[in-house]
């Protein structure tokens, strides 16, 4: 008897139909890739609230937070190899610290990226004033506070109070004391800032952060040991 | 004794389900490949891989809890065990309690299991025992607990698949209620109020076993709230298998 003709009678035909159905996905995909990478990268886009975001998470905020964390880290990578610009990060930044207030790296890179690659010092502050609050057990804000308000805002009197603040924090780095005695001793405004950038070169694993301390350094006429002046 | 041959029974049978499988094999990998994701970050690994272990950890004890506690009683009905067992000596409350405890028990395993996992993962990239875990893990532990008590509320007077509709509904609403309240007490009318407040009280506040804000970020918790999440989840799960206890007694089941 004749066999009735389906659809995948010819399982050859079939697999040769899905094949041409994914090329036509993958040619398809690539254009709207292609269009979407092209549009502004200045273009506001539109962040949903971490206030409307988290009744849906059920519990899940961390979760949330590491991945909107994950994204904005591949956002900086984009703009800090692209356009230099980052006009999302600041947004991002708070959403992330909205559903997990104890994350403390963001507030610490994402202050870091705000006033040395972003110029949004005041920003930087305040996002950092936050984790301050925040977190009061913790140096961390505090020692932040104190090199920014040192080294971008060249505000002593306000660098001396948060280094002071973390200097009596447990855990801190070495050279905190330091830079406090430096401080009161008001001398040597290069010499203090050329130990804060080595300082924060050594501490980070970050080769990000590594390239602003570096800049920062050379910015100073230091150049670190595997670098040679230009 | 005859309590605990239910409980044996229930866990036997349960490790025989095949779908426990599935999902512990899934929730591993997801675990595990939270390490790939961790690669993604910029040196916060071990956080990254505790928050979604943990949350792996929660979101797969859910299903597990579901999915096998809302065929608890209607699985015995449908192969006409039921009849036989309580033919025996054995009370109706006795087999409800039984049954949830057996689910209880194949919960705390596959817990244990796969925060025995998370804990040596967290280990390799942490370079320290990461012994904060066990209390985030004993929170989620205890709201499994509340689930299983409630999908065995469910499975007693209703079928498979409203039991899990049912559950999961308050799965989702336990983790809701605390904005509810929050926006009746801004918008609502004295009427309202009221009852959301109702509500409130009878519908579990899932939130409650949610801790690992603190806990992971290395944040102390204080002893008092830490008793008072304990206290609550058992206060619940109590209510709950009374409720379940009293619904069974008199269903008819002919």
């Amino acid at each position: 008897m004749k066999q009735r003709w389906t659809l995948v009678s010819s399982r050859g035909g079939v697999l040769l139909v899905v094949l041409l159905l994914f090329l036509g996905l993958a040619a398809v995909g690539s254009d709207l890739d292609r269009r979407e990478g092209s549009r502004g990268q200045g273009e506001k886009e539109y962040l949903i609230p971490a206030e409307h975001l988290k009744p849906f998470l059920c519990g899940y905020e961390m979760l949330a937070a590491d991945l909107l964390w994950l994204e904005t880290v591949q956002y900086l990578g984009k703009h800090l190899l692209g356009d230099q610009q980052f006009p999302q990060l600041l947004p991002r930044l708070r959403r992330i610290v909205s559903l997990d207030p104890n994350f403390l790296d963001v507030y610490r890179l994402g202050a870091i990226f705000l006033a040395y690659s972003a110029g949004q010092e005041e920003e930087a502050i305040r996002l950092l004033q936050r984790a301050a609050a925040l977190l009061p057990h913790r140096w961390e804000p505090a020692h932040d506070l104190g090199t920014l308000y040192y080294l971008r805002k060249k505000d002593y009197a306000q660098a001396l109070y948060w280094l002071n603040r973390a200097n009596a924090l447990p855990g801190r780095p070495d050279y905190v004391p330091r830079f406090v005695a430096r401080l009161y001793a008001s001398t040597g405004e290069r010499e203090t800032a050329v130990e804060m950038w080595i300082g924060i070169y050594r501490q980070t694993d970050l080769d990000w952060v590594k390239d602003i301390a570096r800049r920062e350094l050379r910015k100073l006429g230091v150049y670190l040991p595997q670098e040679t002046p230009r | 004794m005859r309590i605990l041959a239910v409980v044996l029974n229930t866990f036997k049978e349960a490790v025989r389900d095949r779908i426990l499988y599935s999902i512990l094999v899934f929730a591993l990998l997801m675990i595990g490949g939270s390490a790939l994701l961790a690669a993604l970050s910029i040196g916060q690994e071990a956080k990254i891989i505790q928050d979604l272990g943990v949350a792996s950890i929660s979101l797969f004890g859910t299903l597990i809890a579901v999915f096998l506690g809302i065929g608890l009683v209607y699985k015995e009905i449908e192969r006409r065990t039921l009849y036989v067992l309580l033919s025996r000596p054995l009370p109706r409350d006795q087999f409800i309690l039984g049954k949830y405890l057996g689910l209880g028990l194949v919960l705390l395993v596959n817990v244990s299991l796969m925060g025995l996992f998370l804990f040596l993962l967290t280990r390799i990239y942490l370079a320290r025992w990461p012994w904060h875990l066990i209390p985030v893990l004993g929170f989620l532990f205890l709201e499994l607990l509340v689930i299983t008590g409630v999908a065995t509320f469910f499975s007693s007077f209703t079928t498979p698949t409203l039991s899990a509709l049912f559950t999961l509904s308050l799965f989702f609403i336990g983790h809701f209620t605390p904005d509810l309240k929050v926006f009746v007490a801004r918008f609502g009318g004295p009427l309202t109020r009221v009852l959301v407040d109702l509500f409130y009280y009878l519908l579990p506040n899932l939130r409650h076993f949610h801790q690992e804000q603190l806990l992971l970020n290395g944040l102390p918790l204080e002893g008092i709230v830490a008793f008072q999440v304990v206290l609550y989840g058992l206060l619940y799960v109590v209510a709950i298998l009374l409720l379940a206890m009293l619904l069974f007694a008199r269903r008819d089941l002919k």
